[in-house]
């Protein structure tokens, strides 16, 4: 099983890593450059209003620090806007497509619901795991290398969000691709609850509902710690989900 | 026996898909289940293997099996020669070395990607890793669809061998001949139950063919009209008027369209 898994998210893995990696090297190498054009605007006597309100001077200048850089156009903008997508891409075909291509009659005639099950969920969440960890540490790796002044003390706080954010859109989506007998639905599931509970993250009270506050780790930024309260309570919700998506594949029908 | 089946009841919605079916298959027995498109086949052997889930009924498998699907759909992005590495390392009681054989036999170029391949060198390829299993019993689901005849003819020969070393076949088809061929038991499945259930030989002693005036009425499956008369399959006990013999085609006909007087 460990193999043909392997196998069946080997394209799609290494796509995802590279991406993963060229978008850090689209960020990493260009604090300098990306400094001198924000000074650039920020100079200018008709300053664009809006960039003025998003991009405020005092963020500017925070960001010369390469740590406040790093931590906030990596995790809190590249890699954190695409955590859910990239989870997403590595479980929506996970039973799915065994449904739509016929194939999961295959693999029960061969081995028990329960192995097929946990084999999946549990090689794919390995593999997650694994480019999460190294989208997370890439910067702590990337500033040893160019010498450069991190701040290490945040990267375990922001590595936690990371993983942990990906994993709650992964067994969201994992739940979709056993429910549904086709490919799509699950992602465009998904892919409609990611936009809706972000939306609906706008009001306060409602604030928890968007994962993209923690996975974007802003209270790391501004308290120097860890959300303790919501990663549990994200944790729990996995474990819900997943044994939930278990239940569902006992019972349902090929 | 190695495969017990007592009144299986599985509906979809208000459709019942498998009414009341029981049936044993003993070992050493090919068990063939004969019925038309729709009748109940297919769902009935994924009730067997639990990818559908039975209203009502008991089910045993005493011993390991193999199956082979209606839909004959392996990984379409392997070569035949990786999925067979694959199964090697998926399925337990798997012969790589016999798959191998087979797919020689076969003519099935081992380095094609499975996507390449056609329905019937799909068939063909899954055949060889389903008879490859050294199993119990072999389940499979109208074996010789989309086969040209002569590969046909070898996969029933293959068949045919399998009760030698003691193994038992459970198999779908909707093709007289070859259930024929090769069964040693047939079920006659029609809308979902069993209509008759017999040793080959005993099914075509059980029935003739009997011509009455047409209009007259007989305890039997009316078979076909004409202007003048009438043709009825009924039981040798009950056989009246012009007695014709059977064979199995007439009987199954007869049998499927159900108009019984």
């Amino acid at each position: 099983m460990i193999h043909k898994e392997l196998s069946d998210m080997k394209l799609r893995s290494i796509v995802i890593f590279f991406l993963g990696a060229g978008l850090f090297f689209f960020v990493a190498p260009f604090h300098k450059l990306t400094l001198e054009m924000l000074n650039e605007y920020t100079q200018l006597e008709n300053m664009p209003k809006l960039l003025e309100r998003f991009v405020p001077k005092n963020f500017i200048e925070r960001l010369s620090d390469w740590s406040f850089y790093i931590y906030t156009q990596w995790f809190g903008k590249n890699l954190g806007q695409f955590i859910p997508i990239l989870a997403m891409i590595m479980a929506f075909p996970l039973f799915a497509r065994e449904t739509e291509n016929g194939t999961m009659e295959y693999l029960l005639t061969r081995n028990s619901r329960k192995k097929v099950f946990w084999s999946k969920v549990c090689i794919a969440i390995t593999v997650l795991t694994v480019q999460m960890l190294t989208f997370s540490l890439l910067p702590g790796i990337y500033s040893w290398f160019a010498s450069q002044d991190f701040k290490y003390e945040y990267l375990g706080a922001y590595t936690i969000h990371t993983l942990v954010g990906a994993l709650f859109w992964f067994t969201l989506t994992v739940l979709f691709s056993v429910m549904y007998d086709d490919q799509v639905k699950p992602i465009l599931t998904t892919v409609g609850i990611l936009a809706s509970s972000t939306v609906i993250g706008i009001f306060k009270p409602l604030r928890f509902m968007n994962t993209y506050s923690y996975i974007l780790g802003s209270r790391i930024i501004s308290t120097g710690k860890m959300d303790v309260t919501y990663t549990v309570s994200l944790l729990s919700v996995i474990a819900v989900i997943l044994m939930s998506s278990y239940a569902i594949f006992l019972k349902k029908e090929f | 026996m190695v495969l017990s089946v007592k009144n299986l009841v599985k509906s979809y919605r208000n459709k019942r898909a498998v009414d009341g079916v029981s049936f044993d298959v003993e070992k050493g027995q090919i068990f063939a289940l004969l019925g038309p498109n729709g009748a109940g086949k297919t769902t009935t052997i994924k009730c067997i293997l639990g990818f559908r889930k039975a209203d009502s009924g008991e089910i045993t498998i005493n011993g390991s099996y193999s199956y082979l699907p209606e839909q004959k759909e392996l990984y379409r992005y392997m070569t035949v020669e990786r999925m067979v590495q694959t199964n090697e390392k998926i399925s337990r009681m798997f012969n790589p070395k016999k798959a191998f054989e087979l797919l020689e036999e076969f003519q099935i170029p081992l380095k094609e990607k499975i996507a390449n391949l056609s329905h019937g060198m799909k068939t063909l390829a899954y055949l060889s890793l389903v008879l490859a299993e050294d199993v119990d019993l072999y389940l499979m689901d109208e074996p010789t669809w989309g086969l040209d005849p002569l590969m046909r003819n070898r996969v029933l020969e293959l068949v045919r061998t399998i009760p030698q070393s003691g193994k038992s076949v459970f198999y779908t088809s909707h093709i007289l001949s070859e259930v024929e061929r090769i069964a040693d038991v047939v079920a006659i499945m029609v809308k979902g139950r069993i209509v008759e259930m017999d040793n080959l030989d005993n099914l075509k002693e059980k029935y003739v063919a009997c011509v009455v005036p047409r209009g007259e009425k007989l305890n039997g499956y009316l078979y076909k009209s004409t202007k003048e008369e009438d043709v009825y399959i009924v039981k040798k006990s009950e056989a009246n008027g012009k007695i014709q013999p059977a064979d199995f085609d007439m009987i199954f006909e007869a049998l499927v369209k159900g108009v019984k007087v």
